[in-house]
């Protein structure tokens, strides 16, 4: 069974009768690491919805066209400040443990037993539902990299959900 | 610019279509990514796969076959077939 089909049909059925897959020829050449992971610096971009339930809105989760936006979580927040919005699966289940979907507090924890140099000071969170890709490539892509250049990130992690 | 990444994926089929630099395979559920609710143990093997990978040299679009399966029971099977959440 091929996902990429079943859930193209759904789309269409449910919300976008012309939707299809962002594709792309040639893979992304990979950026190799330039210090030892103990010396790295890692932030975490997550596409499970997350947001600060006190201070940012949560994604879009009712439009069919999705939502491109994001949003910038603080490494020092607490997981119980942090809300998930998404469409496409369980979030209650995910709230019970956070790191399922955004391992923000392990990341931490591999920080403190010296497997990685430091927790970048902020992480970047997607909703994973985004059909139409064009602004996301053109524009929020780069604006997010940018944000992890400035915060002198040496390697992400990108998790779905 | 660039930046060194390492992607989870839980669709192999999807990571084929993007062409990631350096994607990880693992099959569990939507929602589980690292495992489920309580897991620290997977939850901890597969983020440091991703450091252990990210650290090795790996020809562009790499996908990589985890070990991890869900044995618990069907949820990733009903959720790959629209019938879960």
């Amino acid at each position: 069974m091929d996902f990429t089909q079943v859930e193209k049909d759904y789309v269409r059925q449910k919300a976008l009768p012309d939707f299809d897959w962002t594709c792309f020829e040639t893979p992304t050449e990979p950026r190799p690491l330039t210090k030892t992971l103990a010396q790295c610096r890692v932030a975490l971009v997550t596409t499970s919805g997350a947001y600060l339930r006190d201070s940012q809105s949560p994604f879009a989760t009712k439009s069919p066209t999705g939502d491109d936006s994001f949003r910038i979580i603080p490494n020092d927040t607490p997981t119980t400040a942090i809300g998930l919005s998404h469409p496409g699966y369980n979030t209650r289940r995910a709230l019970e443990d956070l790191d399922c979907v955004f391992p923000l507090a392990l990341l931490n924890r591999l920080q403190q037993l010296g497997k990685i140099g430091e927790v970048a000071p902020r992480h970047m969170s997607f909703m994973g539902y985004i059909p139409h890709t064009e602004r996301l490539l053109a524009e929020i892509a780069p604006q997010v990299g940018a944000e992890l250049k400035r915060d002198q990130v040496d390697l992400v992690l990108l998790v779905p959900s | 610019m660039g930046l060194a990444t390492v992607s989870l994926t839980l669709v192999k089929e999807m990571t084929e279509l993007v062409k990631p630099s350096k994607a990880l395979y693992l099959q569990h559920p939507f929602g589980l990514t690292l495992g489920d609710v309580g897991d620290a143990a997977t939850h901890t093997a597969v983020l440091q796969d991703c450091l252990r990978y990210a650290a090795e040299p790996l020809p562009a679009g790499t996908i990589i076959d985890l070990p991890y399966r869900w044995t618990k029971d069907d949820l990733r099977e009903r959720q790959l077939r629209k019938e879960a959440h």
